[in-house]
């Protein structure tokens, strides 16, 4: 992975310094209370329902143990001794006290983290697929990319007040889009014109109140000409974007007012003062970053075919894991591993100081020292040997990381919610909790195959309810908690927003509804048919149908 | 207009004062004009031998003055809002784009603590609201000693890292 140079370090222990500064200036009543608030956001500081939460930047999804472990002894020093992984790749704290903020900051200086932009109207934490780098279906590792991007957005001096704020995402493989990227303000998609890498360019995709699927505005960007052409996007949404309406402000908004052809030839003017001028990537920068992205020392191995299934036909439990949270690798005799932190009774996505120790601890003895966080919020060792799988299921179990239920309906996506956060009509925790309750038979969940369920709190979609298979959103009638239950949303390439199903339902009446659509399923499946292509089939009548006979 | 920084230093006797925003106070004496009305006059403007300065609203973009620039000793981005960012991008424009040598001065709604990002695109001057806020604004108007980014006065950092070896 990255590591810090002398510059990269100086820029972050000056950016701790200045936060602290503008903190002190903030409790001294120097700094209003609405001032200081962007300053905070920029750095990841919202002050929620309880307390004030601090999101943490895991750039790319990227961590090696020794950060993992430093994020556990902050949450102990200065939390609860848990954190929660987002959706988005980064890990937050729920309970950090304002004051302590500076030294939280400092501490993950140490260990080359930051919180910088992961919250407020700039340029985001970039996102990508969590198994760059090791699946075989890749044109290029998207990784050194995603680098690149995160040094030319952070603190960029000209971007840093956008209308609003600004998400890109890099997809490696042609096959799969692992990173949602037409569900991004800017998605980019690796391709090989040719011999020559180079990025497709998506504009204008999001979730939120108007889910909308990006638009392409380039074909073929020759890799070297990335960062001036994000400047052209940035500086066309910078000038014209809507700044009278928050809920207008996403760049999604302008290419669907300008239309994409008349954004792409702005985007385009813009760009011809630009291409070719400062900020055109050389040959020599591309592989600087590019070596920190190098395979690590793998041995050379074959696959461990044979050992797998004898161990896989003595412990069932070990092949339903296998089945599920195991991925094939690159490399022959490796594979890639995701740790489940979805389990009944705790939330999505949550983790306890214990638990990240025991998750460094297996990255350092399993994956050379290191980690990825997924946006299923789950985490990943990416390089384990095959024929350590049987250990490390052991491990993990003991860990409660081993729950098989990957890509299942029992591994549901969710946000904080009304537990936490101050914008939720409605809890999702709950609802998360009670959904894995319901389908804890996970014999059963495996049958029907990959189903992503995704819950939301509010309109923001920080669950990204708006591409799950099933979706939920929260939403206030009344001053009551309702939800609104959607069908077919997509995040692949057949990129999809799901279609609502109709009226929304009470807390109590979500399982039951979630049960009779799975029912639903079950009773018109063809063979092993994945449940979205079941919904694509079937449209949503028959699922209406059944949900609505007796519940209203 | 008081409170004002130029260069880095703060300045006291500074003679402009925004017309159609701001009295004429002492000791001002020189108006900024609207980019509007300067357009429709330009003609008297260019053709006499006055120091001449034009401020921007918040919506108004500064292409239309490329062709006066050599003329203009000072533009003026006016900020109703320190949350609306579209001043970088016009500062820069100017300053890169169009080759403004003059001075690019900020005035209304503005942080001091943004101060040093809009001094990165190429705006010399700032009329803070407050005294206070302006000293405040010299102390941080570089808090970062590297940049990711070229910006109007440096190259990127990537290029300067090469250089280094
Ligand atoms: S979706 Fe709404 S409730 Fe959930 S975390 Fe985002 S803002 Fe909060």
């Amino acid at each position: 992975m990255y590591r810090y140079d002398a510059y990269d370090q100086r820029l972050v222990d000056e950016r701790v310094a200045q936060f602290r500064e503008q903190t002190q200036r903030f409790l001294d009543g120097k700094l209003a209370g609405d001032e200081f608030l962007p300053l905070r956001l920029q750095n990841g500081l919202y002050i929620q329902r309880h307390a004030p939460m601090l999101r943490i930047a895991i750039p790319y999804g990227l961590l090696s143990a020794t950060q993992l472990r430093k994020i556990a002894d902050l949450s102990d020093q200065f939390d609860k001794g848990y954190a929660h992984f987002t959706t988005r790749q980064n890990v937050q704290f729920n309970w950090p006290a304002l004051e302590d903020v500076p030294e939280i900051l400092a501490g993950l200086a140490e260990v080359q983290m930051h919180a910088i932009q992961t919250s407020g109207n700039c340029i985001r934490n970039t996102t990508t697929d969590q198994f760059a780098g090791v699946l075989r279906d890749e044109i290029a590792d998207p990784r050194p990319w995603c680098e690149l991007i995160r040094q030319w957005s952070t603190l960029h001096p000209e971007f840093a007040f956008l209308p609003r704020k600004f998400k890109i995402a890099v997809n490696g493989s042609p096959e799969t889009d692992r990173a949602a990227v037409r569900f991004h303000d800017i998605g980019l998609e690796m391709v090989n014109q040719d011999g020559e890498i180079g990025f497709r360019v998506f504009v204008g995709g999001g979730l939120g109140r108007t889910p909308l699927v990006g638009q392409k505005v380039c074909s073929f960007l020759p890799a070297q000409h990335l960062l001036t052409y994000l400047d052209a996007i940035l500086r066309v949404y910078n000038l014209n974007g809507r700044r009278d309406n928050k809920y207008k402000a996403r760049i999604k908004i302008l290419v669907k007012a300008l239309g994409v052809d008349v954004f792409r030839e702005r985007v385009e003017a813009e760009w011809a003062h630009l291409k070719d001028g400062p900020g055109t990537l050389t040959t020599e920068e591309i592989e600087r970053v590019a070596t920190h992205f190098v395979d690590p020392d793998y041995a050379v191995l074959d696959d461990a075919d044979e050992l797998l299934a004898t161990q896989q036909k003595e412990f069932p439990g070990f092949k339903r894991w296998m089945d599920r949270n195991v991925q094939w690798h690159k490399k022959a005799g490796y594979a890639a591993v995701t740790l489940s932190l979805k389990k009944v009774g705790y939330a999505p996505g949550d983790c306890t100081s214990a638990q990240m120790r025991d998750a460094a601890a297996l990255a350092e003895q399993y994956s050379f020292s290191e980690l990825r966080v997924s946006h299923n919020q789950n985490l990943i060792l990416a390089d384990v040997r095959q024929d350590a799988l049987f250990e490390l299921w052991q491990a993990a179990k003991a860990s409660g990381f081993a729950t098989p239920n990957i890509g299942t309906l029992n591994d549901v996506i969710c946000c904080p919610g009304g537990d936490y956060c101050a914008l939720a009509n409605a809890k999702s925790i709950p609802i998360a909790e009670a959904i894995q309750a319901q389908f804890d038979d996970l014999d059963y969940v495996h049958d029907l195959g990959d189903l992503d369920l995704n819950i939301s709190g509010c309109m923001n979609a920080c669950g990204h309810h708006h591409i799950g298979n099933i979706g939920v959103l929260g939403v206030d009638k009344k001053g009551e908690e309702f939800y609104q239950i959607s069908l077919g949303g997509d995040s692949g390439l057949n990129a999809r927003v799901g279609k609502i199903l109709g009226p929304s339902f009470k807390a109590i009446e979500v399982v039951e509804v979630i049960t009779r659509i799975i029912d639903v399923f079950v009773e018109q499946r063809h063979d092993n048919e994945p449940f979205i292509d079941a919904v694509e089939r079937l449209g949503l009548t028959p699922f209406k149908e059944r949900v609505y006979a007796s519940t209203h | 207009m008081q409170a004002l920084i130029k260069d880095g230093q703060r300045v006291f006797d500074d003679p402009w004062f925004i017309s159609g925003l701001e009295d004429r106070g002492k000791p001002a004496t020189q108006p900024l004009v609207p980019i509007a009305q300067f357009l429709d006059q330009h003609q008297e403007w260019t053709d006499s031998d006055a120091v001449i300065g034009v401020w921007l609203s918040e919506d108004d973009m500064p292409d239309a003055l490329e062709p006066y620039l050599d003329r203009l000793d000072i533009i003026a981005l006016h900020l109703p809002k320190f949350a609306d960012g579209r001043a970088f991008s016009k500062a820069r424009l100017l300053r890169q784009r169009f080759g403004f040598q003059g001075e690019i001065r900020l005035t209304g709604d503005f942080l001091p603590d943004q101060a040093a990002y809009y001094a990165r695109c190429g705006v010399n001057a700032f009329a803070c609201r407050t005294e206070e806020e302006a000293d405040i604004a010299v102390a941080l108007l570089a808090p970062f000693s590297v940049h990711y980014q070229s910006d109007a006065h440096q190259a990127t950092l990537f290029e300067r890292r090469h250089e280094a070896r």
